[in-house]
């Protein structure tokens, strides 16, 4: 088979490879990223590149959909839009700068591109944004916020993960949607957003970020004068919340009127501190993802990409890894007009899931690593994927690593690690599955729960 | 034989299937006809805005409930029934216990008595 091919020519030429290893001509000091803590708990944080012409300057915040309360559901995103009200778009613009924030389950960001030397004014306009947000503009930005909603309902992608992420954590607070359901949204008042700033906005759970031409020293002493002043908060509160429950669930939203199924299958996965996150990326590359539109569709390195595409099974197909602080998914999506051979997809699907457990080989996981790797470095494209880079992974797991650190990381990822993983988290276990369009050959949830292991073995 | 021939030999579905093979040989078989796709596509009315919820067995209790069950609702459901039952029981058992004494009566020796006097 090409895997086993591929894995006795990759361990051969290990050795000959290192005889002509150049050594570089000029050894670089690795770019690290640059930490403090103020008193009252905000990490500074900056990956400083003095060849830049520009720095993103940002503040992520641990405050996402998760720290709304269930009545009011959407108050970080109702937040986010109201931050940047008044006339800070026109300030930044006067700097020749743009501001950016978004909201995701965990994390609220608000962030600038500017020059150099506006990173003081700059610093000076996000802190008003995050301490002193206009919440006069509420009832107009409720029109906007649903209005955004009704649009995103027609997006398959988007309806499927929010009803993945409500089905699998039922109950919890990581299930909610990011930008509330309807009913909630109507909901919110002024009291709500006041209180969640005076809950969630605190120096404890805040990265200021930088990113470019910016120098470390500097930003500290700025965030010393513009956030010295927020309150440090009890950040026991945020860490004594339990792991969310996953729950092993079904929704189907059928809808015969829609050419294109779409459909999600998760199982529960590793947080994002986890020893085993990468791991789980490298396990998630194995099987890859596909679009039918691709130059080699029927020749990439995913067994699971040659059979959809011999078959005509999917339109594109998408593995993920979502990981949060304590808990995570990881699985597969796909949208497919295939609407006889649904349960098809799902059958191969799952035989790769079973593979990642038993038997799967060298060679498939040396290509996941090195593509993981590629994503994870090559994504580092630009002073604002940096920055975020650095305010998730310090929100999340405390510290960033750098670029060598990352590759070692991934490196250090063995068949053995895989299968252990898979084991730990595919193999018999709860899944959750979504299916929206037309999917009346979407498997039984029985059967699929029942295929997540064989007898085989 | 004519297609009608055919019609009245072997029964109207012959002739479908026939034109099936004739009209639809390159197509999928089973959807030919037009009264039924397959499997995902079965052609019934197009459904939508239902939604569909299922839960894992290993996330239930199968059993919840079972022992209260077993003694209060059991306990509701008999005393439900006894209108029905219990009425009819009594009609019948009514019945029997008066035949059954009548019997016992006309055997004794003061039935015999009653019933008119013979030698």
């Amino acid at each position: 088979m090409a895997s086993r091919l591929l894995s006795t020519a990759v361990k051969s030429h290990v050795g000959m490879a290192k005889q002509f290893v150049r050594p570089l001509a000029t050894a670089t000091n690795s770019v690290a990223t640059r930490t403090t803590t103020l008193s009252n708990g905000l990490t500074v944080a900056t990956e400083e590149n003095p060849t830049a012409q520009t720095a993103t300057v940002g503040v992520w915040i641990d405050a996402g959909s998760r720290a709304d309360t269930a009545e009011a559901n959407g108050t970080a995103h109702f937040l986010e839009h109201l931050a940047y009200k008044g006339n800070k778009a026109a300030q930044i613009e006067s700097l020749g700068g743009s501001l950016d924030a978004y909201t995701t389950r965990e994390q609220n960001a608000y962030f600038a591109q500017t020059f150099s030397n506006n990173v003081s004014q700059t610093v000076d306009i996000l802190s008003e944004a995050v301490q002193n947000p206009d919440l006069a503009g509420l009832d107009q930005e409720r029109e906007v916020i649903l209005k955004e909603q009704q649009k995103l309902a027609n997006n398959g992608q988007q309806v499927v993960f929010d009803h993945l992420h409500a089905t699998a954590f039922q109950g919890e607070s990581l299930g909610r949607p990011v930008a509330g359901t309807s009913e909630s949204i109507q909901n919110i008042t002024r009291d709500d957003l006041t209180n969640f700033i005076k809950n969630n906005y605190t120096g404890d759970r805040m990265v200021l970020v930088g990113a470019g031409n910016i120098n470390h020293d500097e930003l500290c002493k700025l965030a010393e004068q513009k956030f010295g002043s927020l309150p440090s908060g009890s950040s026991l509160s945020a860490k004594l919340s339990k792991k969310p429950d996953f729950t092993g669930s079904e929704i189907r939203l059928r809808d015969d009127t829609l050419p294109v199924a779409s459909i999600a299958l998760a199982v529960e996965g590793v947080a994002m501190s986890s020893p085993d996150y990468y791991a789980a990326l490298v396990m998630q590359s194995v099987i890859g993802s596909w679009d039918r539109s691709l130059g080699g569709a029927s020749l990439l390195g995913s067994r699971l990409s040659t059979i959809v595409d011999k078959h005509h099974l999917a339109n594109s197909f998408m593995s993920f890894n979502t990981s949060y602080k304590d808990t995570g998914l990881w699985g597969m999506f796909f949208a497919t007009e295939n609407k006889t051979q649904i349960d098809d997809f799902v059958h191969f699907t799952q035989k790769e899931w079973a593979r990642l457990s038993t038997t799967v080989t060298e060679g498939e996981v040396e290509r996941a690593k090195n593509l993981v790797k590629g994503a994870l470095l090559l994504g580092l494209d630009g002073n604002n994927a940096v920055a975020q880079d650095i305010g998730t992974q310090i929100l999340a797991t405390g510290k960033r690593l750098s670029a060598q650190e990352v590759e070692q990381a991934v490196s250090k990822v063995t068949v053995g690690d895989v299968r252990r993983v898979a084991n730990a988290q595919i193999w018999d276990k709860e899944v959750a599955v979504v299916g929206h369009g037309p999917v009346e050959a979407l498997t039984d949830f029985l059967r699929v729960r029942g295929f997540m292991s064989y007898n085989r073995f | 034989m004519t297609s009608t021939e055919l019609y009245f030999e072997k029964g109207w579905w012959s002739q479908i299937s026939t034109l099936q093979t004739l009209n639809c040989r390159f197509y999928n078989i089973m959807g030919g006809h037009g009264y039924m796709g397959w499997w995902g596509n079965m052609g019934g009315p197009k459904q939508k805005g239902i939604t569909t919820y299922a839960i894992s067995p290993f996330q239930q209790k199968p059993f919840a409930g079972v022992a209260r069950a077993a003694i209060f609702n059991t306990a509701r459901r008999v005393t439900g029934q006894i209108p029905y039952v219990g009425v009819a029981f009594g009609i019948g058992y009514g019945i029997y216990a008066w035949a059954s004494a009548q019997h016992e009566f006309l055997l004794s020796k003061a039935g015999h008595a009653a019933s008119g006097e013979h030698h």
